[in-house]
């Protein structure tokens, strides 16, 4: 037994690798070039800002007048505009998938309008328009951010769906019972639970960064507190850009990661902000 | 020419006794039945008046080439598409306006449908939870499917873990998970490969007599309608051509359609008489009563090539041109003259003769009346 375990228990020759293997993988110098061109021009003006602002600007930050005001206000914007789009975007954009896909591209028209159309001409339109109670709260700037957003959501969440076969599932699913609403939230939500977060992470970043419209409304939200304070002290003005671009980084870089990790772990792919990837389930074993 | 087993009426069929496969339970199955179905989309008419009667705890497939309704009905049946006129009963109770949610019926579908965020065990259990089945009970239960279905030690795994087979497996439990009244099988094997869905095959026919529930079954793949259904409903154009057991389907199709749908057919010239005999390779045979309404002179005699006999003559009316072993007979590929190419079966150890190049004669044993079709 023992002579038979020493036979088992030795290594095993190490298989020759084959030379073309063991090359570095060829990565031209253009390549190089054009990847650090690029990185200079989206990396100096962050250098630049950092280097106004200096590391003490950093910590002054939270203790200036109206920050706190500014940044809990756009953080309940972001709340709310979040919750409204997906209220709004996700039954809307299930129901043309599933019952009237010949309007998919209507839709995808119309949900590009913010984009094409200036903010500034957005916002005039419906200061023209908006009754005086509505213009009376800041919830009209949440209601201005949901069509802001839908471009971002709608792409998102029309690529997640994309990725399933909807008709067959609602199908399957009414068939053992459920109704629309059921099968909505029991299935169909949890498998764009990607998408949903992309969707999510990118309206929190377009309303914390968003400033034409909160401006016009005369409201004083972080982006627009960050231009009214660099008239006081610009290096904390700018510190708090900075802290605020890193912030939306993170929480880009969180969601593919976490995204991507939840996706493998259920037989999809890696996921970036818009393209949510599914293997194919299942061979014909 | 053809003739419709149910135009205008409910298709029954005697229940095939004795079917080898499978001892039948108490049966725990309710009669389905489809009365007079129209549908149409556009200008197309997915289905024309279809009718069937299905008895409580009988395996139905219907059978038919691609756009000939079958789905349509089936669809129709679960409640995903409404008929634009006739009904669905239940047990006699008219289901046609109750949506599928409440219909009970448990359905597979021909595509993978489990619901890719939750286990095998949680899919099983989607439609228990629904009927607030609590927790344990459910699970049980649930695992009590997989059990049945083999797949006790893939509770846990997610679909994209499963094979295909395995996946269509779980979605049958789930399917059976609510006790369904009736069984809808869309195609459910088509995805799979050859040697997975005989397996599947069996298995599922095997649970269905087990459990002893009503099922109605849609294929476009001949065996398996004919090797799994109690009986077989050939479609053409939205409504049946026949509903018969599979055995008469094949010995007795009653049009030509059916004749050439199932199974392998061949087409010899021949002439009808005033007497209502059929001259065909050099024989006077009978016709088979209503299948030759309204045809004259020529025609085609339809044969199955086990039903024609070869030898080897030199100067014989045919030559042959190729041979595939099929087991215990060989498929011989006959030229006759006249430019008419037939297959004829004969028993493998006695058709060593039959070489592609030699001359054979082809005849037709008089005996049952055959089938004539308008010729082609």
């Amino acid at each position: 037994m023992a002579a038979i375990a020493d036979v088992q228990a030795a290594p095993a020759p190490a298989p020759a690798i084959p030379q073309r293997n063991s090359r570095p993988r060829h990565f031209p110098v253009w390549r190089w070039i054009i990847l650090s061109l690029a990185g200079l021009y989206f990396l100096i003006p962050l250098w630049a800002a950092l280097k106004f602002a200096g590391v003490k600007a950093f910590g002054q930050v939270s203790h200036q007048s109206g920050f706190t005001s500014a940044l809990g206000l756009s953080v309940r914007l972001a709340v709310i505009t979040t919750v409204l789009t997906l209220v709004l975007m996700v039954p809307t954009t299930v129901y043309v998938h599933l019952r009237l896909p010949r309007l998919r591209r209507a839709l995808e028209v119309i949900t590009i309008l913010p984009i094409v159309i200036p903010p500034i001409v957005l916002i005039i339109g419906v200061l023209q328009i908006a009754p005086a109670s509505l213009k009376a709260t800041s919830n009209l700037l949440a209601l201005e951010y949901v069509v802001l957003a839908m471009p971002f959501a709608y792409r998102s969440i029309d690529t997640g769906l994309r990725a399933l076969d909807l008709k067959t599932l609602f199908e399957a699913s009414s068939s053992l019972g459920a109704n629309w609403l059921t099968t909505l939230w029991r299935v169909v939500v949890p498998n764009l639970r990607t998408a949903l977060l992309s969707a999510v992470v990118l309206t929190v970043a377009l309303v914390l960064g968003e400033y034409t419209m909160a401006s016009l409304d005369l409201y004083q939200t972080f982006p627009v507190w960050i231009v009214l304070f660099s008239q006081d002290s610009g290096p904390v003005s700018t510190a708090a850009s900075l802290l605020s671009l890193f912030v939306t980084w993170v929480l880009l870089m969180a969601i593919v990661t976490i995204a991507s990790q939840s996706s493998r772990r259920r037989g999809g792919a890696e996921v970036a902000l818009f393209t949510v990837g599914r293997r194919e389930t299942g061979d014909s074993r | 020419m053809t003739t419709e087993t149910t135009a205008g009426d409910t298709a029954t069929g005697g229940r095939r006794t004795g079917r080898p496969g499978g001892t039948k339970r108490d049966s725990a199955g309710l009669s389905l039945t489809l009365k007079n179905l129209h549908r149409s989309f556009g200008t197309t008419r997915a289905l024309d008046g279809l009718s069937l009667d299905i008895q409580p705890g009988e395996f139905v497939a219907l059978l038919g080439p691609s756009g000939c309704g079958k789905t349509t009905a089936l669809r129709i049946v679960a409640g995903f598409e409404a008929a634009d006129a006739g009904s669905v009963y239940v047990d006699g109770r008219d289901v046609s306006a109750i949506p599928a949610a409440k219909r009970d019926m448990g359905m597979v579908f021909q595509s993978y449908s489990l619901f890719p965020n939750m286990s095998a065990l949680d899919n099983v259990g989607f439609g228990l939870r629904l009927r607030k089945l609590r927790g344990s009970a459910r699970s049980k239960r649930a695992l009590e499917l997989l059990d049945m279905v083999g797949l006790t030690d893939q509770a846990r795994q997610y679909p994209h873990q499963l094979s295909g087979g395995q996946q269509q497996r779980v979605a049958l439990a789930r399917a059976l998970a609510i006790e369904p009244q009736v069984l809808l099988l869309d195609e459910p094997l088509s995805a799979l490969d050859a040697k997975v869905r005989l397996q599947l095959r069996e298995q599922i026919r095997a649970l269905q007599q087990r459990l002893g529930i009503t099922t109605l079954f849609v294929t476009h793949d001949q065996e398996e309608a004919l090797s799994m259904a109690d009986r077989v409903g050939v479609m053409r154009n939205g409504k049946f051509e026949q509903v018969d057991v599979p055995d008469q389907l094949y010995a007795h199709p009653k049009t030509a359609f059916v004749a050439e749908f199932v199974g392998t057919m061949n087409r010899l010239p021949g002439t009808l008489t005033e007497a209502g005999n059929v001259s065909v390779l050099d024989e006077m045979l009978p016709v088979r009563e209503g299948t030759a309404d309204g045809l004259a002179g020529d025609v085609d005699v339809l044969v199955r090539p086990e039903g024609l006999r070869i030898q080897a003559q030199p100067g014989g009316n045919g030559i042959v041109t190729d041979r595939a072993f099929l087991g215990s007979v060989t498929r011989i590929a006959v030229q006759l003259s006249g430019d008419v190419a037939i297959k004829v079966d004969h028993p493998s150890v006695r058709a060593g003769d039959f070489t592609p190049g030699a001359s054979v004669h082809v005849t037709l044993p008089a005996g049952d009346p055959v089938l004539v079709a308008a010729r082609l």
